[in-house]
């Protein structure tokens, strides 16, 4: 009798920390910066023009995520990746290009990282109700428009190497025999 | 073992097994809800949830995703490499490159106070 009465406490404990881990997992902190009395109530005039905005532009940067995420992961997995191992296949000497791809692949982690925690921010802001907590709301924007930047900074360092790896590969391919008759380089 | 601890011990197991299927269906639902609980959190956690355009109202977002997925084969990482092959990754990868290159993702300012308009602008 005393073995199922455990197994059930046991899974009503699993099942409450799971949502209470659940719940911790969507908490994120603010900096706070005192608006004026005039910017309190913009926020609080303009709320739902504001909420509207914000929605938009999450469903754009959300279309740009997927469409910029899969070009950069088709870059990585299957142009620069193969490539590399074809240069290390036939015996050539890419470690530049190797190191780029590394750098890229690395940053692009960085991306998807900071995208979430954006993406987290932003959805907090939405949710709040600007016309009863207007500094609340304006913090979560705080929140939100530095991981933006943080973001932009990092798609700025992954077109960055997405070009070097071309320039690389331009000059490491002038190395190149014309025709390798299907043999690899010795 | 005693007459009687035997005699408790049969009342026991005949009241679980009263109860077991009862217990098999509670157990059974408590598992249910642990396991979406946690499928819950891997989805919020992994990062899943901001790229799943099945979400209410992110719809009209798939119509803006580019489904490059089938005109796209990518590289092959065997078989010989001469300028010819070069050649052909660099048409692939320049095509490729120009896409993520030509979009300012997440660039300009649309969350400054002026383009909310929270602070008039200069």
């Amino acid at each position: 009798m005393k073995s199922p009465r455990l197994v059930l406490l046991f899974l009503g404990a699993a099942v409450t920390a799971s949502f209470a881990v659940l719940g911790f997992s969507r908490l994120t902190f603010a900096d706070s910066t005192t608006l004026t009395s005039d910017q309190l109530q913009a926020i609080q005039t303009n709320c739902m023009t504001l909420q509207q905005t914000l929605t938009q532009l999450n469903h754009s940067d959300t279309a740009v995520r997927v469409n910029q995420g899969q070009y950069y992961e088709e870059i990585s997995s299957q142009l620069m990746a193969p490539m590399n191992s074809r240069i290390a296949l036939n015996h050539y000497n890419g470690a530049d290009l190797v190191t780029t791809a590394a750098d890229f692949s690395n940053t692009l982690a960085t991306f998807r990282s900071q995208y979430k925690t954006y993406a987290n921010n932003l959805s907090k802001a939405m949710g709040i109700d600007c016309t009863k907590k207007p500094q609340q709301f304006y913090d979560a924007i705080s929140t939100a428009r530095t991981d933006r930047l943080a973001l932009h900074t990092t798609v700025l360092a992954l077109n960055g190497m997405v070009t070097t790896y071309d320039s690389q590969f331009t000059t490491f391919a002038q190395t190149l025999p014309l025709s390798s008759n299907g043999a690899e380089n010795d | 073992m005693t007459e009687e601890e035997l005699i408790r011990s049969a009342d026991e197991l005949t009241r679980f097994q009263r109860h077991k299927f009862l217990i098999m269906v509670a157990g059974t639902i408590v598992i249910s809800l642990a396991m979406v609980a946690v499928a819950l959190i891997m989805y919020a956690q992994s990062g899943a949830e901001q790229l799943d355009l099945s979400r209410p109202g992110y719809q009209a977002v798939g119509k803006e995703v580019t489904q490059n997925s089938q005109s796209f084969d990518g590289f092959s990482s065997s078989g010989p490499l001469d300028q010819s092959v070069a050649g052909s990754f660099t048409k692939q990868y320049q095509k490729e490159a120009g896409n993520v290159t030509k979009v300012d993702a997440f660039g300009g300012s649309p969350l400054s106070d002026q383009a909310l308009g929270i602070t008039p602008a200069q």
